[in-house]
């Protein structure tokens, strides 16, 4: 999950450029196919090697672009709770992506289409919705939590304002399409619990 | 040697735009709030434009107060750009983390609570219209 973290914020990174997208893209294509299989089958070597493909090909989309509020956000939460970095990511990616929609969603229908939703037909703003669906619909198919709240993760306004302040200074979160305020982290974090 | 500038005609007017936006700053509750936050002597350093053409912040100890040239004393953060990208960035069309990482700015000191303040860019190049127009600088607008 955090290959395909790296894939998506590094294709709406403010930083995207077209080399990247390709790697991003096809990271994205061999992560949705090969991931179920690879956690369903784990000697399927050749599952298990295309993540590793993948893995690569989705740290160099981002070594160009940087990535976004999700890696700022799961660094935050790492650092404080000690949640597994992919683990942070899986949580928290559909949720900063549904913020960035707006931002720009004719990336995020490419992003769609890489994760095998069908986009054929439907307008730009639906398809570009449908990427967030892809990654939750992927969660779900390998059997991984979708809240903050199976790790521990208060929501009490003191523990919130810890993960604001370290998430807010992060340097990742800098590269995310939308500028993120502290009262969008708290909005994220609360939507994540 | 100075060199030819894209919005700015002498390295005075960048000086004058930009102390009239933090002026303008200072009297905005949310981002004065944010510069307070900061804590930290701040130097605008564009004299690759002219050795004048720089200014000063300082916003430590719940004040803010800003001025033209270096500051007297050392400063905790120096931000080293071209005044046409400082227009760029004042604008809201340049953004400083990229600009960062591309080294179009460089940055000696932690620059980590200014950079927390990129999201208010918006409001920022809001009030730098305005006062780019009470200035009479209307035609350097960035459309």
């Amino acid at each position: 999950m955090d290959a395909l973290t790296h894939a998506i914020e590094g294709i709406t990174s403010i930083g995207a450029e077209p080399i990247s997208d390709a790697l991003g893209l096809h990271a994205i294509r061999l992560i949705s196919t090969f991931l179920p299989v690879a956690v369903q089958q784990p000697d399927n070597i050749e599952a298990r090697g295309n993540m590793l493909i993948a893995a690569t090909m989705a740290a160099m989309c981002f070594c160009n672009t940087m990535t976004g509020a999700a890696h700022a956000t799961a660094h935050a939460l790492g650092a404080i709770y000690g949640i597994p970095h992919g683990m942070a990511n899986a949580i928290m990616l559909p949720l900063v992506m549904e913020f960035n929609l707006e931002e720009n969603p004719e990336r995020y229908v490419m992003i769609a289409d890489a994760l095998g939703m069908n986009v054929e037909g439907q307008s730009p703003s639906t398809s570009a919705s449908m990427a967030a669906q892809g990654v939750r619909e992927l969660k779900k198919l390998i059997g991984l939590s979708d809240t903050l709240k199976d790790f521990g993760v208060e929501s009490d306004q003191d523990s919130l304002t810890s993960l604001v302040e370290l998430a807010s200074g992060d340097g990742q979160i800098s590269y995310n399409p939308r500028y993120v305020e502290e009262s969008d982290l708290f909005e994220l974090f609360k939507q994540a619990i | 040697m100075e060199g030819v500038m894209e919005y700015w005609k002498d390295q005075y007017e960048p000086i004058t735009a930009f102390l009239a936006l933090f002026e303008k700053a200072k009297a905005d509750p949310e981002l004065s709030e944010g510069l307070k936050k900061v804590n930290q002597l701040i130097w605008f350093d564009y004299t690759e434009d002219g050795p004048e053409c720089s200014f000063h912040v300082d916003c430590r100890n719940g004040n803010i107060s800003s001025a033209k040239g270096k500051p007297s004393e050392e400063p905790d953060l120096t931000m080293s750009l071209s005044a046409d990208d400082a227009h760029r960035s004042w604008s809201n069309k340049l953004n400083p983390v990229m600009a960062i990482t591309r080294k179009k700015i460089r940055v000696k000191g932690s620059a980590t609570g200014l950079l927390k303040l990129a999201p208010k860019l918006k409001k920022v190049a809001v009030i730098y219209e305005q006062a780019l127009n009470e200035l009479n600088f209307s035609d350097k607008i960035i459309k």
